[in-house]
Protein backbone atom coordinates (compact mmCIF):
# COMPACT_ATOMS: atom_id res chain seq x y z
CA UNK A 1 0.00 0.00 0.00
CA UNK A 2 1.25 3.49 -0.80
CA UNK A 3 1.38 6.32 1.73
CA UNK A 4 -1.62 7.88 -0.02
CA UNK A 5 -3.70 4.72 0.37
CA UNK A 6 -2.70 4.43 4.01
CA UNK A 7 -3.37 8.05 5.00
CA UNK A 8 -6.46 9.08 3.01
CA UNK A 9 -8.94 6.66 4.72
CA UNK A 10 -8.02 8.27 8.06
CA UNK A 11 -9.48 11.64 7.05
CA UNK A 12 -13.07 12.93 6.89
CA UNK A 13 -14.85 12.58 3.52
CA UNK A 14 -14.51 16.16 2.31
CA UNK A 15 -10.76 16.37 2.99
CA UNK A 16 -10.41 12.89 1.49
CA UNK A 17 -11.90 14.13 -1.79
CA UNK A 18 -9.51 17.09 -1.94
CA UNK A 19 -6.48 14.93 -1.20
CA UNK A 20 -7.35 12.34 -3.86
CA UNK A 21 -6.03 14.83 -6.44
CA UNK A 22 -2.77 15.58 -4.62
CA UNK A 23 0.59 14.10 -5.40
CA UNK A 24 2.00 12.38 -2.31
CA UNK A 25 5.51 11.74 -3.59
CA UNK A 26 6.90 15.03 -2.22
CA UNK A 27 4.35 15.53 0.55
CA UNK A 28 5.77 15.71 4.08
CA UNK A 29 2.86 16.91 6.21
CA UNK A 30 -0.91 17.34 6.18
CA UNK A 31 -2.09 19.76 8.87
CA UNK A 32 -5.59 20.18 10.21
CA UNK A 33 -6.13 23.06 12.63
CA UNK A 34 -9.53 23.91 14.05
CA UNK A 35 -11.18 26.75 12.09
CA UNK A 36 -8.21 27.09 9.70
CA UNK A 37 -7.65 25.88 6.21
CA UNK A 38 -6.17 22.43 5.74
CA UNK A 39 -2.51 22.87 4.80
CA UNK A 40 -0.06 20.62 2.99
CA UNK A 41 3.72 20.92 3.41
CA UNK A 42 6.34 19.40 1.17
CA UNK A 43 9.75 20.23 -0.26
CA UNK A 44 9.89 23.53 1.65
CA UNK A 45 6.58 24.81 0.28
CA UNK A 46 3.09 24.93 1.68
CA UNK A 47 -0.30 24.79 0.02
CA UNK A 48 -3.70 25.66 1.49
CA UNK A 49 -6.63 23.49 0.47
CA UNK A 50 -10.06 25.09 -0.06
CA UNK A 51 -11.52 23.57 3.10
CA UNK A 52 -11.65 24.95 6.64
CA UNK A 53 -11.25 22.21 9.23
CA UNK A 54 -14.10 22.16 11.73
CA UNK A 55 -14.12 20.76 15.24
CA UNK A 56 -16.11 17.78 14.04
CA UNK A 57 -13.59 17.18 11.21
CA UNK A 58 -10.89 16.90 13.86
CA UNK A 59 -12.96 14.66 16.12
CA UNK A 60 -13.79 12.40 13.18
CA UNK A 61 -10.10 12.26 12.21
CA UNK A 62 -9.17 11.27 15.76
CA UNK A 63 -11.73 8.47 15.74
CA UNK A 64 -10.50 7.16 12.41
CA UNK A 65 -6.84 7.42 13.38
CA UNK A 66 -7.34 5.64 16.72
CA UNK A 67 -9.80 3.07 15.31
CA UNK A 68 -12.17 4.49 17.97
CA UNK A 69 -9.95 2.85 20.59
CA UNK A 70 -8.46 5.62 22.70
CA UNK A 71 -7.55 3.10 25.42
CA UNK A 72 -5.37 1.14 22.98
CA UNK A 73 -3.29 4.18 22.02
CA UNK A 74 -3.39 6.15 25.28
CA UNK A 75 0.37 5.71 25.87
CA UNK A 76 1.03 7.22 22.45
CA UNK A 77 -1.62 9.94 22.90
CA UNK A 78 0.08 10.99 26.15
CA UNK A 79 3.14 11.71 24.03
CA UNK A 80 0.99 13.65 21.52
CA UNK A 81 1.11 11.19 18.64
CA UNK A 82 -0.44 8.05 17.18
CA UNK A 83 1.43 5.82 14.73
CA UNK A 84 -0.47 4.63 11.66
CA UNK A 85 0.02 1.56 9.53
CA UNK A 86 2.98 2.38 7.29
CA UNK A 87 4.79 4.22 10.10
CA UNK A 88 3.15 7.58 9.41
CA UNK A 89 2.86 9.64 12.57
CA UNK A 90 -0.10 11.69 13.52
CA UNK A 91 0.92 14.50 15.87
CA UNK A 92 -1.79 15.81 18.20
CA UNK A 93 -2.21 19.12 19.94
CA UNK A 94 -4.92 20.17 22.37
CA UNK A 95 -5.43 20.50 26.09
CA UNK A 96 -3.17 18.39 28.29
CA UNK A 97 -4.82 16.63 31.24
CA UNK A 98 -2.24 16.26 34.00
CA UNK A 99 -2.12 13.48 36.55
CA UNK A 100 0.63 12.54 38.97
CA UNK A 101 3.07 15.03 37.46
CA UNK A 102 2.71 13.68 33.92
CA UNK A 103 0.36 14.02 30.98
CA UNK A 104 -2.54 11.56 31.36
CA UNK A 105 -4.40 12.46 28.19
CA UNK A 106 -4.82 15.10 25.48
CA UNK A 107 -8.39 16.39 25.20
CA UNK A 108 -10.07 19.10 23.08
CA UNK A 109 -7.71 18.27 20.24
CA UNK A 110 -7.41 21.35 18.06
CA UNK A 111 -4.55 20.44 15.77
CA UNK A 112 -3.67 17.24 13.93
CA UNK A 113 -0.53 16.81 11.86
CA UNK A 114 -0.05 13.80 9.57
CA UNK A 115 3.67 13.28 8.96
CA UNK A 116 4.26 11.08 5.96
CA UNK A 117 6.87 8.43 6.81
CA UNK A 118 9.59 7.73 4.35
CA UNK A 119 12.35 5.27 5.01
CA UNK A 120 15.69 6.14 3.43
CA UNK A 121 17.47 2.84 2.82
CA UNK A 122 21.16 3.51 2.51
CA UNK A 123 21.10 6.64 4.70
CA UNK A 124 23.84 5.07 6.82
CA UNK A 125 26.08 3.92 3.94
CA UNK A 126 28.55 6.77 4.48
CA UNK A 127 29.03 6.04 8.20
CA UNK A 128 28.87 2.23 8.08
CA UNK A 129 32.67 1.79 7.65
CA UNK A 130 33.20 3.76 10.88
CA UNK A 131 30.47 1.97 12.86
CA UNK A 132 31.46 -1.55 11.77
CA UNK A 133 35.26 -1.78 11.72
CA UNK A 134 37.01 -5.10 10.95
CA UNK A 135 33.74 -6.95 11.47
CA UNK A 136 33.28 -5.42 14.95
CA UNK A 137 30.49 -3.02 15.82
CA UNK A 138 31.79 0.06 17.63
CA UNK A 139 29.76 1.66 20.42
CA UNK A 140 28.32 4.63 18.57
CA UNK A 141 26.83 7.95 19.64
CA UNK A 142 25.04 10.06 17.03
CA UNK A 143 24.83 13.74 17.99
CA UNK A 144 22.54 16.09 16.15
CA UNK A 145 20.08 18.94 16.55
CA UNK A 146 16.41 18.12 15.73
CA UNK A 147 15.39 17.55 12.09
CA UNK A 148 18.91 16.62 10.97
CA UNK A 149 18.14 13.01 10.23
CA UNK A 150 19.50 11.22 13.29
CA UNK A 151 16.54 8.84 13.60
CA UNK A 152 16.71 8.08 9.86
CA UNK A 153 20.42 7.32 10.24
CA UNK A 154 19.82 5.21 13.36
CA UNK A 155 17.05 3.24 11.63
CA UNK A 156 19.26 2.46 8.66
CA UNK A 157 22.13 1.43 10.95
CA UNK A 158 19.70 -0.97 12.70
CA UNK A 159 18.59 -2.30 9.31
CA UNK A 160 22.11 -2.86 8.00
CA UNK A 161 23.61 -4.25 11.22
CA UNK A 162 20.42 -6.24 11.93
CA UNK A 163 20.95 -8.07 8.63
CA UNK A 164 23.67 -10.20 10.17
CA UNK A 165 23.63 -9.62 13.94
CA UNK A 166 21.09 -9.89 16.75
CA UNK A 167 19.91 -6.33 17.33
CA UNK A 168 17.43 -5.12 19.95
CA UNK A 169 15.78 -1.76 19.37
CA UNK A 170 14.41 -0.05 22.46
CA UNK A 171 12.00 2.34 20.81
CA UNK A 172 10.87 4.56 23.69
CA UNK A 173 9.24 7.18 21.47
CA UNK A 174 8.17 4.76 18.76
CA UNK A 175 10.14 6.64 16.11
CA UNK A 176 12.81 4.16 15.05
CA UNK A 177 10.62 1.24 14.00
CA UNK A 178 7.28 3.15 14.04
CA UNK A 179 5.39 0.09 15.29
CA UNK A 180 1.66 -0.12 14.62
CA UNK A 181 -0.08 -2.63 16.91
CA UNK A 182 3.34 -4.08 17.76
CA UNK A 183 4.49 -4.60 14.17
CA UNK A 184 7.47 -2.48 12.98
CA UNK A 185 6.35 -0.46 9.97
CA UNK A 186 9.92 0.34 8.89
CA UNK A 187 12.48 -2.22 7.86
CA UNK A 188 14.81 -2.36 10.87
CA UNK A 189 16.66 -5.54 9.89
CA UNK A 190 16.06 -9.27 9.55
CA UNK A 191 17.46 -10.11 12.98
CA UNK A 192 16.13 -7.11 14.86
CA UNK A 193 13.74 -7.27 17.81
CA UNK A 194 11.79 -4.17 18.80
CA UNK A 195 10.58 -3.26 22.29
CA UNK A 196 8.04 -0.56 21.58
CA UNK A 197 7.28 2.48 23.78
CA UNK A 198 9.33 1.24 26.74
CA UNK A 199 11.56 3.64 28.70
CA UNK A 200 15.22 2.87 27.99
CA UNK A 201 16.20 2.55 31.67
CA UNK A 202 13.70 -0.31 31.99
CA UNK A 203 13.94 -1.68 28.44
CA UNK A 204 17.72 -2.12 28.16
CA UNK A 205 18.02 -4.54 31.15
CA UNK A 206 14.86 -6.37 29.97
CA UNK A 207 16.26 -6.94 26.47
CA UNK A 208 19.66 -7.97 27.89
CA UNK A 209 17.99 -10.73 29.88
CA UNK A 210 15.38 -11.86 27.39
CA UNK A 211 16.69 -11.43 23.84
CA UNK A 212 20.51 -11.82 24.26
CA UNK A 213 21.28 -9.02 21.78
CA UNK A 214 24.72 -8.34 20.30
CA UNK A 215 23.80 -4.72 19.64
CA UNK A 216 21.28 -2.44 21.35
CA UNK A 217 19.92 0.47 19.34
CA UNK A 218 18.10 3.29 21.09
CA UNK A 219 17.42 6.99 20.69
CA UNK A 220 17.91 10.17 22.70
CA UNK A 221 19.71 9.01 25.80
CA UNK A 222 19.40 11.15 28.91
CA UNK A 223 20.85 11.12 32.43
CA UNK A 224 18.40 8.53 33.68
CA UNK A 225 19.49 6.03 31.00
CA UNK A 226 23.23 6.16 31.65
CA UNK A 227 23.31 3.38 34.24
CA UNK A 228 21.32 1.04 31.95
CA UNK A 229 23.76 1.85 29.11
CA UNK A 230 26.65 1.09 31.48
CA UNK A 231 25.04 -2.23 32.36
CA UNK A 232 24.77 -3.20 28.67
CA UNK A 233 28.39 -2.19 28.01
CA UNK A 234 29.61 -4.23 30.98
CA UNK A 235 27.88 -7.29 29.45
CA UNK A 236 29.87 -6.81 26.25
CA UNK A 237 26.80 -5.68 24.30
CA UNK A 238 27.39 -2.85 21.83
CA UNK A 239 25.31 0.31 22.02
CA UNK A 240 24.23 2.58 19.20
CA UNK A 241 22.42 5.64 20.54
CA UNK A 242 21.56 9.20 19.65
CA UNK A 243 21.66 12.40 21.68
CA UNK A 244 20.20 15.85 21.06
CA UNK A 245 22.79 18.61 20.72
CA UNK A 246 24.89 20.70 18.35
CA UNK A 247 28.19 19.08 19.29
CA UNK A 248 29.90 16.61 21.60
CA UNK A 249 30.70 19.17 24.30
CA UNK A 250 27.11 20.35 24.52
CA UNK A 251 25.91 16.76 24.97
CA UNK A 252 28.49 16.13 27.71
CA UNK A 253 27.29 19.20 29.58
CA UNK A 254 23.69 17.98 29.49
CA UNK A 255 24.08 14.21 29.90
CA UNK A 256 26.44 12.81 32.55
CA UNK A 257 28.16 10.29 30.31
CA UNK A 258 31.54 10.49 32.11
CA UNK A 259 31.49 6.87 33.26
CA UNK A 260 30.75 5.34 29.88
CA UNK A 261 31.96 7.80 27.24
CA UNK A 262 35.40 6.17 26.89
CA UNK A 263 33.69 3.04 25.63
CA UNK A 264 32.22 4.88 22.63
CA UNK A 265 34.55 4.26 19.69
CA UNK A 266 32.52 6.20 17.14
CA UNK A 267 30.94 9.60 17.67
CA UNK A 268 29.06 11.03 14.69
CA UNK A 269 27.91 14.64 14.55
CA UNK A 270 25.17 15.62 12.10
CA UNK A 271 23.80 18.91 10.77
CA UNK A 272 21.60 19.96 7.86
CA UNK A 273 24.17 22.19 6.18
CA UNK A 274 23.77 20.26 2.92
CA UNK A 275 20.27 18.98 3.71
CA UNK A 276 19.22 16.59 6.50
CA UNK A 277 21.76 13.92 7.34
CA UNK A 278 24.92 15.94 6.58
CA UNK A 279 27.77 14.23 8.46
CA UNK A 280 29.82 16.99 10.09
CA UNK A 281 32.34 14.97 12.01
CA UNK A 282 33.21 11.37 12.90
CA UNK A 283 35.54 10.80 15.88
CA UNK B 1 -64.27 -38.64 9.57
CA UNK B 2 -60.65 -39.59 9.02
CA UNK B 3 -60.04 -36.29 7.28
CA UNK B 4 -61.64 -34.46 10.20
CA UNK B 5 -59.38 -36.31 12.64
CA UNK B 6 -56.28 -35.54 10.60
CA UNK B 7 -57.35 -31.88 10.35
CA UNK B 8 -57.91 -31.76 14.11
CA UNK B 9 -54.48 -33.26 14.77
CA UNK B 10 -52.88 -30.71 12.44
CA UNK B 11 -54.64 -27.85 14.26
CA UNK B 12 -53.48 -29.17 17.64
CA UNK B 13 -49.88 -29.60 16.41
CA UNK B 14 -49.78 -26.12 14.88
CA UNK B 15 -51.21 -24.46 17.99
CA UNK B 16 -48.82 -26.45 20.20
CA UNK B 17 -45.90 -25.36 17.98
CA UNK B 18 -46.89 -21.70 18.34
CA UNK B 19 -47.13 -22.13 22.12
CA UNK B 20 -43.74 -23.89 22.34
CA UNK B 21 -42.11 -21.27 20.13
CA UNK B 22 -43.44 -18.46 22.32
CA UNK B 23 -42.29 -20.30 25.45
CA UNK B 24 -38.88 -20.92 23.82
CA UNK B 25 -38.32 -17.18 23.42
CA UNK B 26 -38.18 -16.81 27.21
CA UNK B 27 -35.44 -19.44 27.44
CA UNK B 28 -33.57 -17.90 24.54
CA UNK B 29 -33.66 -14.46 26.12
CA UNK B 30 -32.12 -15.86 29.33
CA UNK B 31 -29.38 -17.59 27.31
CA UNK B 32 -28.64 -14.46 25.28
CA UNK B 33 -28.42 -12.29 28.40
CA UNK B 34 -26.05 -14.83 29.96
CA UNK B 35 -23.90 -14.95 26.87
CA UNK B 36 -23.70 -11.18 26.62
CA UNK B 37 -22.21 -11.17 30.11
CA UNK B 38 -19.65 -13.78 29.05
CA UNK B 39 -18.88 -11.61 26.03
CA UNK B 40 -18.28 -8.60 28.27
CA UNK B 41 -15.81 -10.60 30.39
CA UNK B 42 -13.93 -11.55 27.21
CA UNK B 43 -13.97 -7.95 25.99
CA UNK B 44 -12.72 -6.80 29.37
CA UNK B 45 -9.69 -9.09 29.02
CA UNK B 46 -8.96 -7.80 25.53
CA UNK B 47 -9.13 -4.19 26.68
CA UNK B 48 -7.48 -4.34 30.10
CA UNK B 49 -4.62 -6.79 29.46
CA UNK B 50 -4.04 -6.73 25.72
CA UNK B 51 -5.15 -3.18 24.84
CA UNK B 52 -6.48 -4.69 21.61
CA UNK B 53 -7.99 -2.03 19.34
CA UNK B 54 -11.78 -2.12 19.40
CA UNK B 55 -12.48 -3.53 15.92
CA UNK B 56 -10.26 -6.53 16.59
CA UNK B 57 -11.43 -6.92 20.22
CA UNK B 58 -15.08 -7.06 19.10
CA UNK B 59 -14.38 -9.58 16.32
CA UNK B 60 -12.34 -11.78 18.67
CA UNK B 61 -15.13 -11.67 21.27
CA UNK B 62 -17.74 -12.58 18.63
CA UNK B 63 -15.83 -15.77 17.80
CA UNK B 64 -16.42 -17.09 21.32
CA UNK B 65 -20.20 -16.65 21.15
CA UNK B 66 -22.80 -19.07 19.85
CA UNK B 67 -26.13 -17.26 20.10
CA UNK B 68 -27.16 -14.40 17.75
CA UNK B 69 -25.60 -12.08 20.39
CA UNK B 70 -22.31 -12.82 18.62
CA UNK B 71 -23.69 -11.24 15.44
CA UNK B 72 -23.83 -7.85 17.17
CA UNK B 73 -20.14 -8.00 18.11
CA UNK B 74 -19.11 -9.36 14.71
CA UNK B 75 -21.05 -6.74 12.72
CA UNK B 76 -19.88 -3.87 14.95
CA UNK B 77 -16.24 -5.03 14.67
CA UNK B 78 -16.60 -5.31 10.89
CA UNK B 79 -18.16 -1.84 10.62
CA UNK B 80 -15.27 -0.31 12.56
CA UNK B 81 -12.61 -2.16 10.60
CA UNK B 82 -13.88 -0.60 7.39
CA UNK B 83 -13.21 2.76 9.04
CA UNK B 84 -16.42 4.19 7.66
CA UNK B 85 -18.37 4.38 10.90
CA UNK B 86 -18.02 5.78 14.41
CA UNK B 87 -18.40 3.29 17.27
CA UNK B 88 -21.95 4.42 18.06
CA UNK B 89 -22.98 4.12 14.40
CA UNK B 90 -21.33 0.73 13.98
CA UNK B 91 -22.74 -0.60 17.26
CA UNK B 92 -26.32 0.62 16.77
CA UNK B 93 -26.26 -0.57 13.14
CA UNK B 94 -25.14 -4.00 14.34
CA UNK B 95 -27.92 -4.14 16.95
CA UNK B 96 -30.66 -3.26 14.46
CA UNK B 97 -29.30 -5.75 11.92
CA UNK B 98 -29.25 -8.59 14.49
CA UNK B 99 -32.50 -7.54 16.15
CA UNK B 100 -34.79 -9.93 14.27
CA UNK B 101 -32.67 -12.91 15.34
CA UNK B 102 -32.46 -11.82 18.97
CA UNK B 103 -34.98 -12.69 21.68
CA UNK B 104 -33.98 -9.68 23.79
CA UNK B 105 -36.70 -7.13 24.53
CA UNK B 106 -36.60 -3.36 24.02
CA UNK B 107 -35.19 -2.58 27.47
CA UNK B 108 -32.38 -5.13 27.04
CA UNK B 109 -31.50 -3.57 23.70
CA UNK B 110 -31.49 -0.09 25.29
CA UNK B 111 -28.85 -1.28 27.78
CA UNK B 112 -26.77 -2.63 24.90
CA UNK B 113 -27.15 0.57 22.91
CA UNK B 114 -26.10 2.73 25.89
CA UNK B 115 -23.04 0.48 26.30
CA UNK B 116 -22.05 1.20 22.69
CA UNK B 117 -22.31 4.94 23.28
CA UNK B 118 -19.37 4.87 25.69
CA UNK B 119 -17.33 2.23 23.89
CA UNK B 120 -13.80 3.11 22.82
CA UNK B 121 -13.58 6.78 23.68
CA UNK B 122 -11.86 6.70 27.07
CA UNK B 123 -8.88 5.10 28.77
CA UNK B 124 -8.90 1.45 29.83
CA UNK B 125 -10.20 2.27 33.34
CA UNK B 126 -13.18 4.12 31.85
CA UNK B 127 -13.86 1.23 29.50
CA UNK B 128 -13.79 -1.27 32.37
CA UNK B 129 -16.27 0.82 34.35
CA UNK B 130 -18.61 0.85 31.35
CA UNK B 131 -18.27 -2.92 31.00
CA UNK B 132 -18.87 -3.56 34.70
CA UNK B 133 -21.89 -1.26 34.84
CA UNK B 134 -23.43 -2.93 31.77
CA UNK B 135 -22.65 -6.37 33.18
CA UNK B 136 -24.47 -5.52 36.41
CA UNK B 137 -27.48 -4.26 34.47
CA UNK B 138 -27.54 -7.38 32.29
CA UNK B 139 -27.27 -9.61 35.33
CA UNK B 140 -30.35 -7.93 36.85
CA UNK B 141 -32.19 -8.40 33.54
CA UNK B 142 -31.15 -12.05 33.50
CA UNK B 143 -32.66 -12.64 36.95
CA UNK B 144 -35.88 -11.00 35.77
CA UNK B 145 -35.86 -13.02 32.54
CA UNK B 146 -35.48 -16.23 34.54
CA UNK B 147 -38.49 -15.35 36.68
CA UNK B 148 -40.51 -14.62 33.55
CA UNK B 149 -39.39 -17.88 32.01
CA UNK B 150 -40.61 -19.81 35.04
CA UNK B 151 -43.94 -17.96 35.04
CA UNK B 152 -44.79 -17.80 31.35
CA UNK B 153 -42.92 -20.57 29.50
CA UNK B 154 -45.08 -23.33 30.97
CA UNK B 155 -48.17 -21.18 30.53
CA UNK B 156 -47.54 -20.65 26.80
CA UNK B 157 -46.80 -24.32 26.23
CA UNK B 158 -50.06 -25.40 27.95
CA UNK B 159 -51.97 -22.58 26.25
CA UNK B 160 -50.77 -23.76 22.85
CA UNK B 161 -51.79 -27.35 23.39
CA UNK B 162 -55.11 -26.53 25.13
CA UNK B 163 -55.96 -23.82 22.58
CA UNK B 164 -55.26 -26.33 19.79
CA UNK B 165 -57.51 -28.92 21.38
CA UNK B 166 -60.24 -26.32 21.89
CA UNK B 167 -60.09 -25.22 18.25
CA UNK B 168 -60.05 -28.82 17.02
CA UNK B 169 -63.11 -29.68 19.11
CA UNK B 170 -64.84 -26.54 17.83
CA UNK B 171 -64.26 -27.54 14.21
CA UNK B 172 -65.16 -31.17 14.73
Amino acid sequence: MTAKEQIIPKLPDEIRRLLEREDFTRLEEIRLRSQRQVTLYGAGEHKRLPHTATRSDIERTLQLVSGSSVYAYIDEIKNCFITLEGGHRVGLCGRAVLHGGGVANITHVSGVNFRVARQVPGAANAVMPFVVKDGEVANTLIISPPQCGKTTLLRDLARQIGGSRKVSVIDERGEIAASHNGVPQHDVGEMTDVLDLCPKAIGIPLMLRSMSPEVIVTDEIADCDVSAVGQALSCGVKIIATAHGDDFRQVLRRVRLDGVIDEFGCIITLSRRHGPGTVEKIN
Amino acid sequence: MLIKLIGGAVIILCAAKIGFDEAGKYGKRVRELRELQVALVALKGEISFCRTPLAEALTKTARRLKTPAGEVFLAAGGGLKDGAATVKEAWDGAISAARKNLSLNGDDLDILSAFGGLLGMSDAAGQLENIELTSAKLSAREAEAEREEQRFAKLYRSLGVIGGIFLAVLFL
